[in-house]
């Protein structure tokens, strides 16, 4: 079927004999846009300076076969949809013309032309179809880098100002330059540094989605020690209790496996009860060859039953407290799970607590170099 | 302790003034609103030791040249004008390709985050007098 409103179909055929490109042209000049040659140098010559739809080639000719020729243009011109045209067809050559001449359709010589016109017509949709979506996917991939990008230069342009004003606050402070009896100036803070961990989440996310997936060994009773030093000052009511079984070398993410720590360690942190007396975060891990299983437990002020399969999504926000999350660090959690292949499941019991648990998979199998 | 400022932003350059005034830390302030100000200041008081500056606060992201830019013109200088300054970056940037950057140049004692802290700026004078 023809297919309406394209552009002139051009083809290029390439034999060493004289009639068949002059049959063929006789037969279609009306239609497409035809250039015939009789050899390989002749047809780089089009190829170069003619955007080409259809190659049409003659299996048999001196110097080189169509399949070999095909093989010779694929690297520099793969667009162009590939037809070959062959008296007989061995099956070596049927194999060598799928595997390195990525051809479209074998024709019988000599052709039908009820037949040939069809297949140039499929051909050429191929050809659009084709071009069409590496148009999409680079769109795709553009729009999608620019968004990015677009996020992290506006939240690094946020941040600047922010810290201005927070540096403004300090010197008031430290100055006693301004009157403030009501203490507005440590609500001022407070709201930017609010407004702060809301941008980091943000970074944070974009860091980690564009992060690349580095193997190194982990030492967990030391890495989560290290991540658990940057809490301890934040709230010194909290009792935290680390567990370490590691009973072979570990090989994982750093970056990633630290995201994943420390969001869920500072939710942890975030959700505890004010009323209760020893507030606990505990953390075990047991690791060996196959994978590192670790949970996560606080006796916070949990998660409603309802919620639990909705927390991993992005812009989620809990509503059985005050404390209004970004909505971000759990799905951040999640991605980065998916991109070193964890996994992770939750229970929660309200007012008492909330488990997490996760598991990531050891990469020391994949690793050529061993831990030391 | 003679310091120069170098920063686009003119509330910061006053902050970063202001506090390391207060703090007790240095009087001697020359503030410069950009890389190019500041190379010029370097590049005119290049032979006159007690005018240039002992240590740069640099900020990292700045209209027409950066802080590793500068840093890049800074290093052409004759070892002698180029050696006798500590540079420390003092940014509000939290990009891991800055600070690795920072971390990577020989030039850099540290890179340190906004707001300024004059305690934490102390604590790497201190370990600078150490080494």
């Amino acid at each position: 079927m023809r297919s309406l409103g394209h552009d002139i179909i051009r083809i290029l055929y390439i034999d060493d004999e004289r009639e068949n490109l002059n049959a063929f042209k006789a037969a279609f000049r009306r239609e497409f846009e035809i250039y015939t040659v009789q050899s390989a140098f002749e047809a780089h010559r089009i190829l170069q300076e003619v955007s080409i739809h259809v190659i049409i080639a003659d299996q048999r000719m001196p110097n080189c076969t169509g399949v070999e020729f095909f093989g010779t243009i694929l690297e520099r011109f793969p667009d162009p949809i590939r037809i070959l045209i062959t008296g007989y067809i061995d099956s070596e050559t049927l194999i060598e013309a799928i595997n390195s001449g990525r051809i479209y359709r074998f024709l019988r010589k000599p052709w039908d032309e009820l037949e040939l016109r069809n297949t140039i017509y499929n051909a050429y949709n191929s050809y659009q179809t084709a071009k069409q979506l590496k148009q999409n996917i680079e769109e795709l991939e553009k729009t999608n880098n620019e968004l990015s990008r677009f996020i992290y230069s506006m939240s690094h342009d946020l941040r600047s100002p922010l810290m201005s004003i927070l540096g403004i606050v300090k010197l008031a402070n430290l100055e006693q330059s301004v009157t403030d009896p009501n203490g507005y100036l440590d609500i001022i803070a407070q709201s930017v540094h609010k407004l702060d961990a809301y941008i980091l989440k943000v970074i944070e996310y974009y860091q980690n989605s564009k992060a690349e997936v580095v193997n190194e060994c982990i030492d967990f009773e030391c890495f989560v020690n290290g991540l658990l030093e940057e809490f301890k000052p934040q709230n010194n009511g909290i009792n935290y209790r680390l567990d370490v079984e590691q009973s072979a070398n570990f090989k994982g993410d750093h970056f990633h496996i630290a995201v994943i720590f420390n969001n869920l360690i500072s939710n942890a942190v975030k959700y505890q009860r004010t009323e209760e007396s020893s507030q606990q975060i505990n953390i075990s891990i047991k690791a060996d060859e196959i994978k590192a299983v670790i949970s996560i437990v606080d006796n916070g002020i949990g998660i409603l039953n309802e919620h639990l399969d909705q927390i991993f999504k992005l812009f989620f926000r809990a509503k059985n407290t005050r404390r209004t999350g970004t909505g971000i660090g759990l799905y951040i959690v999640k991605d980065a799970l998916n991109k070193i292949g964890g996994s992770i499941s939750v229970q929660s019991i309200i007012n008492e607590g909330t488990k997490f648990e996760i598991s990531i998979p050891n990469r020391v199998i994949e690793g050529v170099k061993l831990c030391v | 302790m003679r310091i120069m400022l170098v920063d686009d932003s003119k509330i910061d350059l006053f902050l970063a003034e202001r506090m390391i005034k207060l703090s007790g830390i240095s009087n001697h302030i020359i503030a410069c609103s950009s890389a190019s100000d500041s190379l010029d200041y370097i590049r005119k008081n290049a032979h006159l030791n007690e005018m240039l500056p002992q240590l740069i606060l640099l900020d990292i992201h700045m209209p027409e040249m950066d802080g590793f830019e500068f840093l890049a013109e800074l290093i052409r200088f004759p070892l002698a004008v180029s050696q006798q300054m500590n540079v420390i970056m003092l940014t509000s940037s939290v990009d891991i390709k800055d600070q690795t950057m920072a971390d990577a140049n020989p030039i850099v004692t540290k890179l340190i985050k906004k707001p300024l802290d004059t305690d934490e700026l102390r604590l790497v004078l201190d370990s600078l007098k150490c080494v």
